[in-house]
């Protein structure tokens, strides 16, 4: 039930800027624009390239499972997905090859954003959309690419916060923070949030602070650390769910009950879901793939000739707590 | 039986060797080539056509696999020296990263000119791959330990340097920004299509050829791997030919990593992750003995290109990166094993 | 034909050695040695293994460099920290495992360190012209173009030497040039060497073949642990040189023979072994015949590369991979030996040469070691027992003395003799029928040579057959019952143990064959 409002609240979020998007296009008010490709029809065959940054993560497999099964949806369609391997080389390569094939729209999620800039600039060159997916790469949407979409790294974290600060530890008591790969961008977005969420609570102390590179084993042996350091650490902020995952076997290791927050709130018997649902974790938030709302983006593109689509769409978070945990976990 | 005459001797199974012995040498030593012909062929075949053109011969995309190996080719074309003395580097990757990120303060936050930006890097690198060399030598340690620590030293270098942060490259006049001339190694020439960082490694690959097989070093190289005790007894300066095969790679990473700042416009303390190992790849796949003395440059080129045109073939047409892995794993062990018939052939020598 | 006198000999020697001292360790190899040599003679230098030949060419060749003693070339001091070193004072040195690079070409072997080169790239047609003159001075056919991996072993030999010869040197030190050479081509290497002395150039030639030394030596120096024993004529009696090389007298070192001989153990009869792939450097056995009874020691003799080494690991099912064909029966029954387990179940065992390499945990201690060939025996249950481990160990240190008793120690830490003897009991705690070795006593002393002999013959009187490669004449002369002479993998005589050492030799070198047996 609450599912299916989170998904209403969704559409409406992008409804919202989707309009706002087309009222700006009508203020603009010049002649009628032209469609953002030629090529486009009710009926046409397109080829969706999606250039992903890494299979090798979890959350990554998780976006290209929801884009697969959104493409499976519209039979105009056919996605291809090339893994970037973590090395923006080998994504550049992927992307020039995919304008090579003339892909019909480019879906990217750039390993990081200086370095894949040129690359989505020759793509846009030669005329392809492209529609960035969770990370962008550098210059204005609408102009050095089509569209972005994705959540806000910065306002989940500080979500996060904020239900740490007014739910779990409302008296105060000690936080630690376990960050991601340090000199990355949703590491640090993702660390500043939480810090500015936990704000509103003077007694609460963030007395540590870590990285742990997303991984469950550095997580682990740092969250032991900080326990032995800290006995009295009340909750673990964990930037994603497998470093979450590791803070929760130090906690057992310790014999320490400390309420644990994860992020990206994946599904499967693995995933923060299900983590939440059994007791282990207090919440996890979840950072939404985009995935559904990508590809109606494509349908507008390609099918509709639309000529102009909202640049910049926010996907909300979804805070995933004992109430709705276990709701959740059927889907 | 008895004959009483002195007899002459008759060396046996000398001369008359099978003549398939040098077919297969010959196979082993063009393997690359075969392969890459093969790949090219597989390629033209098996290609996607899109408006009546096929996508694997077309410019664009021969210039894209180009460049896509362009960073691990000129690495791989100073492993190749390394791996004839018998060595071999695991630094290059990071010291890529190293170089990269260096390349990015110096212009970016040190705001150095491009030129003394460009030498102080390249020395860097090749101070790096000496430094190596003269503790392998020097204390008779494997080079196997001695890189693998350098890789070590040269991520966490990077690191510190970097502020474990993105160093990203902005181009223009003034303090923070970059000589603009830089951002052309991400560029392509000739209307367009020939990348700049391919030249590079053109330029690379066909000094490295020259210096191989032209010059005293270069026969120096295969003489240090194929016998190390009678070269140093030739009067060959055996220590300072490895120091210098280091530095040649260490030299050829860090050109690499320039090369990836001025692709990418940044420096990343997390490049190169796995690039010694492609590197490595290309050399064995390009026919040079794991054991040393034998080699040959056109063969690390020729084994490049194959394993960048191997991956642009699987995605064109759409093949899972998993099968792309399994196929470069197979061809690997493909070129080993005919390396190890050959040996088996030729006795002895090991 | 021995020329006895120098043609000329000069007043001052062109090279002089007095009283060089060399430790290693705490072993001394060299205890001062004085040794002369003057242009235009061949010097021959003798001695055991051991006795400290290769230190001593070693500090020559500037290897080395000497603790104390001096060196003077024309009277004048020197000391070479580097092989370069020597080389520029004109010492060139051949050494026994030919010092060529495998995977260069002859051009490039001949020219290694000294390259020409025009605009710094290399002058191949330059150096390609130097190689044939060079080769056409002394009068081989050999392709310029080709690897010196697929030389004949002969051939890599001439290379290394005209090599050793490109710097004009005034002294040429050859070390063990014949050991493996076929007859003909030793009469070029000595010709070759002939021509070198009429043109002044002195030769320091090493060798434990003192039959060749008449037909090449101008003069005789003797080394025995560390010391010159004696400096004689080359025209000196076989017995007197073996005096001087072993230090006492031949008949002692070796114990008596055996008298009465067993069943057939080892029965080979037009026996050969085909590889499964061709190989060069390697010489399968064709056409042996040969039998080894309980209670017997049979000697295999054969120039290097004849395939003696060969042979026995082809038996021991542990070469390369192949095929017995023909008669080949263990303990009277047909077997095929194709691998190490079958070779083992038939009651074999094998002693390497190679101790350090393939021989011994080198950094495990001797317990450990000993017991390595019978593991199954002592891990009752998969467990290992301490106590039967325990007991194989006594009774190995019992029957070998091997020294210091201590089961515990690294095996490394021990002599050369006594890992000899881990090595050998090692194999014999197994209880083997039939022990193969191959050069059981290379690189060790005079004494623990004794003692390996004694050991054997024991064995052999217990019941035991002994199959043993040697290069070694007087060892196979004296210990064995048997000798049989292989050349290119075949069984070529067969002599009576006690033999003298001529007709032996002539039959390995293939002067003359002499079939004593049918």
């Amino acid at each position: 039930m609450n599912s299916t409002r989170w998904i209403e609240q969704r559409r409406h979020a992008m409804q919202v800027s989707a309009l706002a998007a087309g009222a700006l296009a009508l203020l603009a008010g010049s002649a009628i624009a032209a469609p953002l490709v030629k090529e486009c029809a009710k009926d046409g065959k397109f080829i969706i390239g999606f250039a992903q940054a890494n299979n090798a993560e979890p959350y990554r497999q998780h976006v290209n499972d929801d884009l697969v099964a959104a493409a499976k949806a519209v039979p105009q369609f056919t996605l291809q997905i090339a893994d970037g391997a973590g090395n923006v080389n080998t994504q550049t390569s992927q992307v020039d090859n995919f304008i090579t094939q003339k892909v019909d729209l480019l879906l990217i999620s750039p390993f990081e954003a200086a370095p894949l800039t040129p690359a989505v600039a020759r793509a846009m060159k030669a005329g392809i959309p492209v529609i960035e997916l969770d990370r962008k790469t550098n210059g204005d949407p609408g102009k050095d690419y089509t569209a972005f979409i994705g959540g806000d790294n910065y306002k989940i974290a500080l979500e996060a916060g904020q239900f740490t600060a007014s739910k779990l530890l409302p008296d105060g008591g000690e936080v630690a923070v376990l960050e991601g790969l340090p000199s990355s961008t949703p590491a640090v977005e993702r660390l500043n949030g939480f810090k500015d969420g936990v704000k509103g609570n003077t007694k609460i102390k963030i007395v540590a602070e870590q990285a742990a590179d997303w991984l469950p084993d550095k997580a682990q042996t740092a969250f032991a650390a900080m326990l032995q350091a800290h006995p009295d650490i009340k909750v673990v902020y964990a930037s994603n769910d497998m470093m979450a995952a590791g803070a929760l076997l130090a906690a057992k290791g310790a014999g320490k009950d400390v309420k644990i927050i994860g992020t990206d709130g994946l599904p499967g018997p693995a995933g923060g879901i299900r983590a939440v649902a059994s007791g282990d974790w207090a919440a996890t938030f979840t950072y939404p793939t985009g995935a559904k709302e990508a590809i109606d983006m494509a349908k507008s593109i390609l099918l509709d000739c639309a000529a102009t689509v909202p640049t910049n769409v926010t996907v909300p978070t979804l805070a995933i707590t004992a109430a709705n945990a276990k709701a959740l976990v059927g889907n | 039986m008895s004959d009483s005459t002195p007899q002459l001797a008759t060396p046996a199974s000398v001369g008359k060797r099978p003549q398939r012995v040098d077919l297969l040498a010959v196979a082993v030593r063009f393997q690359s080539l075969i392969g890459l012909a093969l790949v090219s062929v597989g390629g033209i075949v098996f290609s996607p056509v899109r408006h009546g053109q096929i996508l694997f011969l077309a410019p664009d995309n021969i210039a894209n696999i180009i460049r896509a190996i362009s960073e691990t080719g000129i690495i791989a074309v100073g492993m190749t020296f390394v791996i004839i003395t018998a060595g071999i580097d695991l630094s290059v990757g990071a010291l890529l990263s190293l170089s990269s990120v260096l390349t990015a303060t110096m212009m970016v936050s040190v705001g150095w000119g491009l030129l003394p930006t460009l030498l102080t890097v390249t020395l860097v690198g090749a101070a790096f791959g000496a430094a190596q060399g003269l503790i392998s030598t020097r204390f008779q340690l494997e080079p196997f330990i001695v890189t693998l620590a350098g890789l070590q030293v040269a991520r966490g270098l990077a690191l510190v340097v970097s502020g474990n942060q993105y160093i990203n490259i902005s181009y223009g006049d003034g303090p923070g920004l970059a000589p603009p001339i830089f951002a052309i190694l991400g560029e392509r020439l000739f209307n367009n299509t020939v990348p700049v960082a391919t030249l590079v490694f053109v330029a690379f690959a066909v000094i490295g050829t020259i210096v191989l097989n032209t010059t005293r070093f270069g026969r120096y190289v295969f003489a240090v791997g194929g016998n190390e005790r009678a070269a140093r007894l030739s009067g060959v300066p055996v220590s300072l030919i490895k120091i210098s095969v280091y530095a040649i790679t260490g030299f050829a990473s860090a050109t690499a990593g320039i090369v990836h700042a001025g692709q990418f416009n940044f420096g990343s303390a997390n490049d190169g992750t796995g690039y010694e190992l492609t590197a490595i790849a290309a050399v064995v796949i390009g026919g040079t003995s794991l054991f040393g003395g034998a080699g040959s440059m056109i063969g690390t080129v020729a084994g490049a290109v194959m394993l960048g045109a191997l991956a642009n073939l699987l995605q064109l047409n759409n093949i899972n990166a998993a099968l792309q892995l399994l196929a470069t794993g197979a061809i690997i062990v493909l070129a080993a094993v005919l390396q190890s018939l050959v040996r088996r052939h030729e006795g002895g020598s090991r | 034909m021995s020329t006895a006198s120098p043609s000329a000999e000069p007043a001052r020697p062109i090279l002089e050695v007095r009283q060089v001292v060399k430790s290693f360790g705490g072993a001394k190899a060299l205890r001062g040695v004085d040794f002369t040599l003057y242009a235009g003679e061949v010097h021959a230098l003798l001695g055991e293994n051991g006795a400290g030949k290769s230190t001593l060419m070693n500090i020559l060749s500037g290897v080395l460099t000497a603790d104390e003693g001096e060196l003077l070339i024309d009277g004048v001091a020197v000391r070479f920290n580097d092989p370069r070193e020597a080389q520029a004072a004109g010492i060139a040195t051949i050494y026994q495992e030919l010092d060529l690079v495998p995977s260069l070409d002859v051009t490039a072997n001949l020219f290694l360190g000294h390259e020409i080169v025009r605009n710094g790239i290399l002058d191949n047609a330059a150096m390609r012209a130097g190689a044939r003159q060079r080769l056409a001075v002394i009068d081989v056919d050999i392709d310029i173009n080709r690897r010196v991996d697929h030389l004949s072993i002969g051939h890599r030999q001439v290379v290394a030497i005209v090599k050793a010869l490109s710097g004009a040197p005034r002294v040429v030190i050859m070390d063990e040039p014949t050991a493996a050479l076929t007859a003909s081509e030793v009469d070029s290497l000595f010709d070759i060497v002939r021509g070198l002395r009429a043109k002044g150039v002195a030769i320091i030639y090493i060798s434990h073949r003192l039959e060749e030394v008449p037909f090449v030596a101008d003069r005789v120096t003797v080394l025995r642990d560390g010391l010159v024993a004696g400096e004689t004529a080359p025209n000196a009696l076989q017995s007197d040189l073996v005096r001087l090389l072993v230090g006492r007298p031949l008949d002692e070192l070796y114990p008596r023979r055996s008298t009465k001989l067993g069943r057939p153990l080892l029965n080979l009869e037009h026996a050969r072994f085909r590889l499964w792939h061709e190989r060069s450097g390697w010489q399968p056995a064709c056409g042996v015949n040969l039998t080894v009874h309980a209670g017997e020691i049979v000697g295999l003799a054969g120039i290097m590369g004849s395939g003696r080494t060969e042979l026995l690991m082809a038996l021991f099912g542990s070469g390369l991979p192949g095929a017995w064909e023909g008669v080949v029966e263990v303990d009277g029954q047909a077997t095929k030996l194709q691998s190490i387990a079958v070779a083992r179940l038939r009651g074999l065992a094998f002693v390497t040469d190679d101790r350090r390499g393939n021989g011994l945990m080198i950094r495990m201690s001797v317990g450990r070691n000993l017991v390595m060939s019978i593991l199954r025996q002592v891990t009752p249950f998969f467990l290992a027992s301490p106590a039967k481990e325990a007991e194989v160990e006594e009774r190995a240190f019992r029957q070998f003395d091997i020294r210091p008793h201590d089961a515990t120690i690294a095996v490394g830490a021990l002599s050369g003799g006594n890992q000899q003897k881990v090595v050998l009991a090692k194999e014999v705690v197994g209880e083997p029928h039939l022990l193969l070795l191959d050069e059981p006593t290379r690189g060790i002393d005079v004494g623990a040579k004794g003692e390996i002999y004694a050991r054997l013959r024991e064995l052999a009187d217990a019941g035991l057959g002994v199959l043993v490669a040697s290069s070694e004449m007087p060892e196979l002369i004296g210990l064995c019952d048997k000798i049989v002479v292989l050349r290119e993998g075949r069984t070529v005589a067969e002599f009576p143990g006690g033999i003298d050492e001529h007709s032996v030799l002539a039959a390995v070198t293939a002067k003359e064959i002499a079939h004593h047996v049918g």
